[in-house]
């Protein structure tokens, strides 16, 4: 009896300890969002100011930041949720049908096509910003959402990650598919694809952040006046020579992680949805 | 299940494939008749809406001439600019930092404005300003040797540093004024540098410095240092007063530690330890102004102490520059006269607490109420321009890299200058 | 069996279609096309209207001057020095905080969406809060450890020293990051079923050995992703480095001053800003020869095993 309560002790004190620690560090990690809340919600200028002065009234920044007609932010935030939605979802479908093959089919060229893949990834991307742009003026994509997504659709990371990931799907699965007479789309539309899914949305969620934060890229295929700029741009505009309007900045980058923070809240069903779904695995 | 699914992929694909291709790109306003500019500039939001406002009182003056003016992020504006010349989609005036002029001089990507008076106008402007902007036959026309002067771009916007300093601190530590020259800035500095609650730890600190060449001009300036040979080619920084110079700002936090190691990676920066009282003294410019007093700091704005050379400073600022590919080429030229004009300088700068380029325009400041503003306009008419090299940002660089290990007393202070000019002949000189 | 092959080839290659039609049109001829720029050189004069035309052509001189380039071997050794801090540490962190907020704990999701969310944060923003907490005489850091009797970080900070530098960028970078490897990482603990862990425990295993025996094993895959992973991380490492410390700070080897943390991919950014293209494109080609040559030894060990 007496061992028994010992033990219970030992885990509720392990536990509690377990608590502790990641609740510290919980508040650790998150200490930036804070800051950036922090920041917002002072007066100008006083970003760096360690007294605590609050701007009058509290969410003047806040909804300054959408009401300036000279700063069309609501433009920024439309913008930038159709590019990396679109983005994440065209990349994560086309990865997912090359990871597949990559891992379960075997067909002429793979292995090279494969080691030459992973290989370009090891160049930086800086290198292909200045032909990447040329391409694009001449098809004649500038100020388009296309110009924007489509070259950074083919993300090799992206394969390579599926693959390692549908190399776990057991093979037997796909062979007793066949044996049923499913098609090549169907096996692909109805075992990898649910069986992935934990993964195809972390990846969407990294290619989508990807886009939201692309300044460089939106930048330069942007002329200044286009209607398509996107928040990473809108952001940089409070960004001065010698001076940062940091309390702007920061409440428009409190209102630009929202959807991010959605994205992910929805996600994390789909990590536990496609980990119970796992439980068909062997 | 299934079908579900081909729906939902079939929506999605629909749905992307209506936003590539289902909408056009945006239609171009038509400006029936007149001459229209593409302006990029950079400036912040505030400064954006005075310039719009100066740019609808040009256009009532000139009705054939409409300016489009678009805004850049300061920090994207090279690469845009670069991008944009490769694609010829480049706009017909830019605003750009004053490093650049040089090199956008060298490869032809602007156009000299001699030929339509500019020099005639270059004369009412603060000359360290517009000196960036002048440059000699010889530098970009290969194999000349004349001495001849044309001038490229009109500086839009100057400004300096002078040296910021907290009254209260000043106050409590008996001080009535400002130093005037570096000897008393040491005797000042050293009773501002006080441990205040007592733990044994300095806490409040008499100055404080950034690392950059650029924030170290002040002291290169006032110590009579000269970078470059009259001919462009040499660094001339191994000289007595450049070591006197150097050795003084090791001096500052080394010996007589009063210098708060601001220039430091990773430390307080001057701003945000001048914002939170534990720096007294600083330099800064005009931009900060308005922050420091909302911040509800008393403070006060002197010259640069005196060197062997006087007081002296740095320059920063932008200039506008006219494209190659510009198509109004003269209009371009009438719009910045315009802007240099008394009349948009004084609108300019007293909206705006900034120095005004233009030296006519000084007497129309309204200094009762920026009164901060008339040192600026005292400090900047001795300010000497940077070194006109092709490549600053790399001379920025090079200076970085050896000051930091002389001020860290890696090496010694001959040591750095001498590797320092070793360094900038071969990769930023001869190049 | 050959027939299948073909077939199946051609499924395969069906499947690739959209991804191979984007590559090849959008970073196939950039990847040739900055190979070639690796020969030419933009002098000051270069128009900067056609740029790439008028860029004269040098051959190998870029490369021989990347040789004679003492930054550049330094860049190469910080850049090692990253990756062999960064890639440990961001797998020991992801794993722990994996095996940590495994389904057991409860409130597991409310923990693990707070350790993921710094992934979405700007790096500028979590650089600033960094450097608060680095600063010499007012950093978090230093006012702590001062309180404990250390006084290693009072006068330079973290940032500021050159042997911590790289350690205070990377252990920044590896809190930022650690929950994305902990999602990988999860999704692949969880397949685990609880039997398996039980049946070790009627054993008598202890936890590092159910650790070693039962976890580690599964996990071997994602170790190898991250691994692959965090060496491009290394290679293409610069937001932080520019948000952090901007390569310094500065000081003195074999006699010449070098930036304690100035990586490779920082020193290609600066070439790039330059405009100088063919150093730039010089570069990535260096390395990527580098880091082919590295991952063939590899593959070739690994084989033999």
């Amino acid at each position: 009896m007496s061992q028994v309560q010992g033990q219970k002790t030992v885990v509720f004190v392990k536990s509690l300890i377990l608590y502790l620690f990641m609740s510290v560090g919980a508040v650790f990690v998150l200490f930036p969002f804070f800051w950036m809340i922090f920041v917002a919600v002072k007066p100008e200028g006083q970003a760096f100011s360690l007294t605590v002065s609050f701007a009058k009234p509290l969410w003047k920044n806040f909804i300054s930041i959408w009401c300036d007609p000279s700063y069309p932010f609501w433009r920024f935030f439309i913008n930038s949720v159709i590019v990396a939605t679109s983005g994440g979802i065209l990349t994560t479908l086309f990865c997912a049908m090359g990871g597949y093959v990559f891992a379960k089919k075997d067909f002429y060229g793979k292995n090279i096509l494969f080691w030459f893949l992973l290989s370009t990834m090891m160049i930086p991307g800086m290198m292909f910003l200045v032909p990447q742009f040329a391409i694009i003026t001449k098809l004649d994509w500038i100020n388009t959402y296309r110009g924007m997504v489509l070259p950074h659709v083919a993300s090799v990371f992206g394969i390579f990650l599926m693959r390692q990931y549908i190399e776990t799907v057991p093979t037997s699965l796909i062979e007793s598919a066949k044996i049923d007479g499913a098609s090549e789309l169907q096996i692909f539309g109805k075992i990898i694809i649910p069986l992935s899914s934990a993964v195809m949305t972390t990846l969407f969620l990294l290619t989508f952040l990807f886009h939201w934060s692309n300044f460089l890229w939106h930048l330069v295929v942007n002329t200044p006046d286009s209607s398509k700029l996107t928040i990473p741009v809108g952001l940089a505009l409070f960004r001065g020579q010698y001076q940062m309007d940091w309390e702007k900045m920061m409440a428009a980058s409190c209102f630009a992680i929202i959807p991010i923070v959605i994205i992910f809240l929805i996600a994390q069903k789909f990590f536990i949805e496609g980990l119970t779904t796992g439980a068909v695995k062997e | 299940m299934k079908n579900f699914f081909y729906l939902s992929l079939f929506t999605i694909h629909y749905s992307l494939f209506t936003v590539f291709f289902g909408c056009g790109k945006i239609q171009k306003q038509k400006y029936e008749g007149k001459k229209v500019i593409t302006l990029w500039e950079t400036y912040s939001n505030e400064e954006h809406q005075v310039f719009l406002d100066i740019v609808s009182d040009f256009e009532k003056l000139n009705t054939e001439i409409k300016v489009n003016v678009q805004r850049v992020p300061f920090s994207g504006m090279r690469m845009k600019l670069m991008t944009s010349m490769i694609t010829h989609t480049a706009p017909d005036i830019a605003r750009v930092d004053v490093a650049d002029p040089p090199r956008l001089v060298i490869s032809k990507s602007i156009i000299d404005i001699t030929p339509f008076g500019a020099i005639e106008l270059a004369r009412n402007l603060v000359s360290a300003a517009v000196n960036s902007n002048i440059f000699e036959e010889k530098f970009f026309i290969p194999g000349s040797t004349s001495s001849q002067k044309h001038i490229f771009g009109i500086p839009d916007q100057t400004t300096g540093v002078a040296l910021f300093y907290n009254r209260e601190m000043f106050r409590r530590a008996g001080i009535k004024n400002p130093p005037e020259n570096w000897d008393q800035f040491v005797v000042i500095a050293k009773k501002l540098t006080v441990d205040t609650n007592g733990d044994g730890k300095i806490d409040q600190f008499g100055f404080a410095m950034d690392n950059s060449l650029w924030w170290s001009f002040p002291f290169y300036n006032t110590f009579g240092v000269k970078f470059l040979s009259d001919d462009g080619k040499n660094c001339l920084l191994n000289s007595d007063e450049a070591k006197k110079c150097l050795q003084f700002q090791v001096d500052l936090y080394h010996k007589y530690k009063v210098e708060a190691g601001a220039w430091q990676a990773g430390s307080v920066s001057c701003d945000q330890g001048f914002i939170n009282k534990k720096y007294a003294m600083i330099f800064s410019g005009p931009w900060n102004v308005k922050k420091f007093k909302d911040s509800g700091i008393d403070f006060g704005i002197a010259l640069i102490p005196k060197g062997k050379a006087g007081t002296s400073t740095n320059v920063g600022g932008t200039d506008m520059v006219v494209l190659r590919e510009a198509k109004h080429p003269k209009e371009c030229y009438e719009f910045l006269e315009y802007l240099v004009s008394v009349d948009a300088q004084k609108k300019w700068c007293n909206l705006l607490g900034q120095i005004p380029v233009n030296l006519k325009a000084y007497s129309y400041i309204d200094t009762s109420k920026n009164p901060e503003i008339k040192v600026f306009m005292e400090q900047m008419k001795t300010a000497i321009a940077r070194p006109p090299v092709i490549d600053y940002d790399q001379l920025e660089y090079v200076m970085n890299q050896e000051i930091y290990t002389a001020r860290t007393r890696e090496k010694t202070v001959e040591k750095a200058l001498e590797d320092a000019v070793k360094r900038i002949n071969e990769e930023i000189l001869n190049y | 069996m050959l027939k299948s092959k073909t077939r199946e080839t051609i499924v395969s290659y069906f499947f690739l279609a959209p991804f191979l039609a984007i590559f090849a049109s959008f970073l196939l001829y950039p990847i040739f096309y900055s190979f070639y720029l690796s020969f030419r050189t933009v002098s000051p004069t270069t128009d900067m209207f056609s740029v790439f035309t008028d860029m004269k052509f040098v051959g190998f001189s870029n490369y021989l001057r990347l040789l004679k380039d003492f930054d550049f071997w330094w860049s190469l050794v910080s850049t090692g020095y990253y990756a062999v801090l960064y890639i440990p540490l961001s797998i020991a962190a992801s794993l722990m905080l994996a095996i940590l907020l495994n389904n057991q704990l409860k409130g597991h999701s409310l923990f693990r969406s707070a350790y993921f969310l710094p992934n979405v944060l700007d790096m500028f923003v979590v650089g600033i809060i960094w450097l608060f907490i680095y600063a010499p005489h007012y950093g978090i850091l230093d006012r702590i450890l001062t309180q404990l009797g250390i006084t290693y970080f009072a006068e330079k900070g973290v940032l500021a020293n050159g042997k911590t530098a790289m350690l205070g960028v990377v252990a920044a970078l590896v809190l930022k990051n650690a929950g994305f490897g902990m999602i990988l990482f999860l999704s692949a603990i969880q397949n685990i079923s609880v039997s398996i862990y039980e049946a070790a425990d009627i054993d008598g295993a202890n936890e590092w050995q159910k650790f070693k025996s039962i976890t580690l094993p599964l996990v071997v895959p994602i170790i190898l992703f991250l691994i692959i992973t965090g060496t491009i991380g290394a290679l293409n490492a610069f937001a932080e480095i520019y948000a952090m410390t901007g390569g310094g700070p500065q000081m003195v080897v074999a006699g010449k001053t070098v930036g304690a943390t100035n990586v490779s991919g920082y020193y290609l950014f600066r070439q790039f800003e330059r405009m100088n293209y063919g150093d730039a494109a010089a570069i990535s080609y260096f390395l990527l020869a580098i880091t082919l040559v590295i991952s063939y030894i590899n593959v070739k060990l690994l084989h033999r095993k």
